[in-house]
């Protein structure tokens, strides 16, 4: 930095001294990444296979034999448990469902209809990055008991579709807007009604913005925890989130080891989804979907 | 669609009667494809908004919807209370240095992933996942690695580090569950930064960085004067947001700590929680919502002075 | 089949208060089998106007008639027109087999009709292997095959072509134009032909509609167009390298009307000049009616440019008092920047009105 003779590169080093020092911290960047990344990971996955007395009593890092075992994973053929998990399936799916169904034709109506108040309800959208679980849980709370809506799977897939809407919505119109109209008035020419182009020419063609968008749902709908204590009130029917943490409460046979078991199974989904569709999730993130 | 082919002579009654409305039957059409979310938004946002509203200004007991006016008294409540001030702050504590903290793991993440040319499809599963996986599953093994009886952390901060007492539980330590807090919850939430960025910053073309080159800029110039100005957008916007949501943030404190040990991590939202469940008294929780709304509000505010959606609205592609 | 009439089409654009006329009272019949091209320049209306025609735009007003059917409010679903689009719009999702098909299963053809009509097009278009290929495995001109089999299967009532040329190379253009020849033939009704390159006008249309600003200036057939325009626009627009202008002035001299341009006379022996007498008017001539001398006095003295040798004939590039004028010259001809006299053939000469642009003689 201290002169400035032939344009050198950062701290007054060579340009080639540069590139070796920016290789080198981005290794080690990416080193720490993956370790710091995967390590939680990898702690659950062998604790869930080490027996139970270990792990409350001392710390190890690997499952060697003589401390392996399967009879964690037993806690999943509770009956609460499996309650729980099933919970938190439907509700998934539900909010998939939904989420995808009335982004893809909110979307479609943004890109391609006009009418008025256009813009402003973008902006009213946007607002839904505001809306907080827990402030909008109290309240809602006295609203699905007086509606009947308390305690039942469909409040909470309501609740959650809801607030994946404004990144959903966003995305299915960001997308839209990037198929070339001529495609949907080739197919009106071709004697396709408005309808039927949305379904034979710019859904299949959406694919990846649909599975961006289920994607984010998914994991909205696997990671909720506010909602569902709160809507979901009756410890026997409510999800896995807040299930597990009052089952943890209450006194009972339910060691560390069997919780990293269920989290293990838990966690293999997203785990799955972010290995082999991350090139969709990539592709929805780069619509400026904000 | 499946009509008879061949008899076209007169158009099929349409079942609504477009021809006679007042207005375009393409506005109809739209809003109607809008109207879905409109409802979601009313049911989940407007209403709620309202109810809380009104539910404040009332005395109500959880479990027992006997409401009796309160006019504004739960709010005088509030805001004498001695916790909501401690709640106040400790939520403000606890937004600005997840914030921070995230905004620098995150942005540093953001900018060796977009220069990771092996292993980048297991680099981005790997951010990917801690996106991914559910906020209970990373609070379980929180407390698992932090268990006094066996957990690796809290052997490593108790026997190496001689941070706290080889029988204390960090999570429970007035000195240690915030700070503790900030860094489990910035695991999972740095990624929410780290993707934003990403994006943004592959729209950044290459050709800039060549110009550079040619012109002689080393990599912190070219840092200072292409990316970062690029960049400087998307970031405002993330710290907004992440502020706002860890402002918010209910599931992980709830999960880790309940707001303990005392009330070292009762933030806003946790005190609401309590103050419903707990205390049973429901008016009063919703007057914590609402003074919630307020600071909701003016962050509303702000999120579109500073990113204006409009322009968003203009581009077409 | 019907023909098409379009009458008094009128398409006006509001935006943000600003009254824009893309097509102002348009006229133009396509008879049946006929093949017409509305050619202009980029913001003209032409492509509105062939919107209208397919019912993807709403005029402002005017009708629009397939034979004795008034179209102007039917829906495009119901115009049973067939349209090729600027961007080709093959279904990226679907193979080459189902985007031909795509229209025939929509109206109800059973499979097997449909895989009749696909290959017989197939054949005709030369693309029978590529049937099952996805439109993105395809080549340009391939691609256009396609379009132009989707449009052949449906045998269409009208055809309209969107400048389906306009992002291919001359090569390939001039490959495919005999190919859209043959497949208007084929189908043999009535064809609206949209571009902005006057070659494609010329060569395949049997009339040449030119629109400038909305309005259409000449509809005739091609040959016409081009040697009897009816505006300095339209004799600007047709032609390459396109009419050169001058500013001249009617004499009376001894009871006939004499063109005066740049102290020079011409003798134009025309009809209908006398009443322009004493006023200015825009001289056009085709840059191979002027002819180069190599004596400054011969003719309008002019400074050598640049010559660009195309091979068969050079265009030559000089300053004149009337601006820069290319002039068509020998194919050994070299400037080499001196000073020449540009010489008129007088006979060639267009004659028009200075302020309308209209074509007086």
């Amino acid at each position: 930095m201290s002169q400035s003779e032939p344009p050198g590169g950062i701290f007054g080093l060579s340009y080639d001294g540069e590139t070796r020092i920016f290789e080198t911290l981005k290794l080690i960047s990416t080193a720490i990444i993956v370790l710091v990344g995967a390590w939680p990971i990898y702690w659950v996955t062998q604790l869930a296979f080490t027996e139970y007395e270990t792990v409350e009593d001392v710390v190890t890092v690997f499952p060697t034999p003589d401390i392996f075992t399967l009879g964690n994973f037993v806690v999943l053929t509770q009956p609460r448990m499996y309650t729980y998990i099933f919970n938190t399936v439907v509700v998934a799916i539900g909010t998939i469902v939904t989420v995808v169904l009335v982004s893809l034709i909110a979307g479609y109506g943004l890109a391609r209809l006009e009418f008025p108040q256009k813009e402003n309800f973008a902006r009213v959208l946007l607002i839904g990055y505001l809306f907080s679980p827990i402030v909008i849980g109290i309240p809602l709370y006295q609203i699905w008991r007086s509606i009947g809506l308390l305690g039942t799977r469909i409040g909470l897939i309501i609740a959650l579709s809801a607030i994946s809407m404004p990144f959903a919505v966003w995305l299915m119109w960001k997308y839209i807007m990037t198929i070339p109209e001529a495609h949907e008035e080739a197919a009106w020419v071709d004697g396709a009604s408005r309808w039927r182009g949305f379904r034979d020419v710019v859904v299949p063609q959406c694919r990846p913005a649909i599975i961006a968008a289920a994607l984010f749902a998914f994991a909205l709908a696997w990671n909720d925890f506010t909602f569902a204590q709160i809507l979901l009130p009756q410890t026997d029917t409510t999800t896995f989130a807040p299930g597990i943490l009052r089952a943890m409460g209450q006194a009972q046979f339910l060691p560390d080891a069997y919780l990293m078991a269920i989290s293990l199974a838990m966690t293999l989904p997203p785990l799955l989804f972010a290995y082999f569709m991350q090139s969709y999730l990539l592709k929805g993130f780069q619509v400026r979907a904000l | 669609m499946a009509g008879e082919t061949g008899e076209t002579i007169r158009p099929r009654r349409e079942f609504i009667p477009w021809d006679d409305l007042p207005v375009e039957r393409e506005t109809v059409v739209g809003i109607g494809t809008v109207l879905p979310v409109v409802v979601l938004y009313v049911l989940i946002a407007v209403l709620p908004i309202a109810f809380a509203f009104w539910a404040s200004l009332h005395n109500v007991h959880t479990l027992n919807p006997v409401w009796e006016w309160a006019g504004l008294g739960n709010y005088r409540e509030v805001l004498n209370l001695s916790t909501f001030r401690g709640s106040l702050i400790r939520g403000i504590i606890y937004m600005v240095g997840s914030t921070i903290v995230q905004l620098a793991v995150g942005l540093w993440m953001a900018l060796v992933l977009n220069r990771v040319t092996r292993g980048q499809k297991l680099l981005t599963a790997v951010v990917f996942t801690a996106y991914l996986i559910p906020t209970i599953i990373v609070s379980l093994i929180a407390l698992r690695v932090f268990d006094p009886q066996g957990g690796v952390f809290q052997m490593i901060g108790a026997e190496w580090l001689s941070l706290w007492e080889a029988r204390e539980a960090p999570l429970g330590s007035q000195t240690w569950a915030m700070p503790l807090l900030i860094l489990i919850g910035s695991w999972k939430f740095s990624v929410f930064i780290t993707i934003f960025t990403l994006a943004q910053l592959r729209a950044i073309p290459n050709r800039f960085y060549e110009a550079a080159k040619v012109c002689g800029a080393n990599r912190w110039q070219m840092f200072r004067d292409i990316t970062f100005p690029r960049i400087m957008g998307i970031i405002l916007v993330v710290v907004l947001l992440r502020s706002i949501f860890m402002f918010n943030k209910f599931d992980i404190i709830w999960q880790l700590t309940q707001g303990g040990p005392g009330n070292a991590t009762t933030t806003l939202p946790v005190l609401a929680y309590k103050t419903v469940y707990t205390d049973q008294a429901y008016g009063l929780a919703n007057a914590i919502s609402v003074v919630m709304f307020l600071f909701l509000f003016v962050a509303a505010v702000a999120y579109f002075k500073l990113f204006n959606p409009s322009e968003e609205v203009e581009t077409t592609t | 089949m019907p023909d098409i009439e379009i009458r008094n089409l009128t398409k006006v654009y509001e935006e943000s208060g600003n009254r824009i006329v893309a097509v102002d009272d348009v006229d133009l019949t396509i008879e049946d089998g006929e093949f017409v091209t509305l050619v202009g320049p980029s913001g003209c209306g032409k492509t509105t106007t062939l919107r209208c025609v397919a019912g993807l735009n709403k005029p402002t007003s005017g009708t629009i008639k397939f034979g004795d059917r008034d179209v102007t409010d039917k829906p495009v679903q119901e115009r049973n027109i067939a349209l090729l689009f600027q961007d080709i719009a093959l279904y990226p999702h679907m193979s080459v087999q189902e985007n031909m098909a795509y229209g025939l299963k929509i109206t109800g053809f059973s499979r097997e009709e449909r895989i009749a009509r696909v290959e017989e097009a197939a054949e005709l278009l030369q693309i029978t292997d590529q049937l099952e290929k996805m439109p993105a495995d395809l080549s340009g001109g391939q691609q256009q095959r396609v379009a132009l089999g989707r449009s052949l299967v449906r045998d269409p009532e009208v055809f309209l072509f969107d400048e389906p040329m306009s992002d291919l190379d001359a090569k390939l253009k001039a490959e495919l134009r005999p190919v859209i020849e043959k497949v208007t033939d084929e189908i043999g009704c009535p064809t609206l032909y949209v571009t902005h390159d006057q070659e494609e006008a010329m060569t395949m249309s049997d009339r040449v509609a030119v629109i400038n600003d909305g309005r259409l200036e000449q509809v005739a057939p091609p040959k016409e167009v081009y040697d009897e325009p009816d505006s300095q626009f339209v004799s600007q627009f047709i032609g390459q390298p396109s009419t050169q202008f001058f500013d001249g002035n009617i004499r009376a001299v001894n009871g006939t009307a004499e063109l005066v341009v740049g102290g020079y006379e011409y003798d134009l022996a025309r009809e209908g000049l006398e009443g322009w007498a004493g006023d200015d008017v825009r001289v056009g001539l085709r840059p191979q009616y002027i002819r180069v001398s190599d004596d400054p006095d011969a003719g309008i003295p002019a400074t050598h440019l640049l010559d660009e040798p195309l091979g068969d004939a050079t265009h030559s590039f000089f300053d004149t008092e009337f601006g820069e004028i290319v002039v068509v010259t020998d194919p050994d001809f070299e400037g080499n920047g001196e000073e020449y006299g540009l010489v008129f053939q007088s006979d060639s000469i267009q004659l028009f009105d200075s302020e309308s642009g209209v074509r007086i003689a």
